[in-house]
């Protein structure tokens, strides 16, 4: 296993974790008042949709790198 | 004498024997750190109650520096991939972004400790801060090693590269499967002590 898909899966891991820290902000939002939490996150989430596209586009251009 | 299997891979194991030799040492690291959350999850599930994460520690600063340590994979792979690419300036540029993330990761995390230490939270205060301490500690000890091997493959390191350019991306190739393992523990260590 090369750097390249080592680096695709941490990418992998690291959106998997902004989904579980934008559940845990919504969770903490429904307990807390302030629109922080709600803020963070959305960003979290959007973080994550971020994460996922640019795994495929670095898996894509360096698919040449072995 | 010359070290054999650096550029070409042997026939039996299909690899380099530096590629061989860092997996081999992540595999320890594995076990490493696999003790010590085994530990954290023996003595949470033991005691009768147990802080919430976010009540004791500064989980915007960590989400910081979370976002810091996955910039810094970012930055380390396309270190990697301009040497790949024989852009030996663009892998210098990359590297040293690299550096300055580990930096900042220290520096964050040291602003963190010092609150801690000045609130009085210390490792002896209960079992929660003693597993935070021990966990994080080692994760920046982690991360401070990765970031001296980067700065010698950034400076007197990369001297290598005139002479053989095909060794030294593997020596690179190979700090960065190290970089990613520590990142990788972040990734674990977050939402385990912070969150949950």
């Amino acid at each position: 296993m090369n750097l390249r898909l080592v680096h695709a899966m941490l990418i992998g891991f690291s959106a998997a974790l902004a989904v579980l820290f934008g559940l845990w902000c919504l969770n903490r939002y429904g307990q807390e008042d302030g629109v922080g939490r709600l803020i963070a996150a959305i960003a979290a989430f959007a973080m994550s949709f971020g994460l996922v596209a640019y795994d495929r586009w670095f898996l894509r251009k360096t698919r040449t790198l072995r | 004498m010359e070290i054999p299997y650096t550029v070409e891979v042997r026939r039996d194991t299909g690899l380099t024997n530096g590629k061989i030799g860092i997996w081999l040492f992540l595999a320890s690291e594995v076990m490493l750190f696999g003790a010590l959350f085994a530990s954290y999850i023996l003595i949470r599930t033991g005691a009768p109650t147990w802080p919430r994460g976010d009540t004791m520690l500064n989980v915007p600063l960590a989400t910081v520096n979370t976002i810091v340590l996955i910039s810094s994979s970012v930055t380390m792979v396309m270190a990697w991939a301009s040497l790949m690419r024989r852009r030996f300036e663009t892998y210098r540029i990359y590297m040293g972004l690299t550096i300055l993330c580990g930096l900042a990761f220290l520096v964050i995390k040291y602003f963190e400790y010092s609150a801690h230490f000045h609130e009085g939270a210390l490792p002896s205060t209960n079992n929660f801060l003693a597993i935070y301490f021990t966990l994080t500690g080692l994760h920046g000890l982690h991360v401070a090693g990765g970031m001296a091997v980067n700065a010698y493959f950034w400076g007197p390191g990369a001297k290598l590269y005139k002479t053989n350019p095909v060794w030294f991306t593997n020596r690179v190739e190979h700090a960065g499967l190290f970089w990613h393992f520590v990142d990788l523990v972040w990734i674990f260590l977050f939402p385990t002590l912070y969150l949950l």
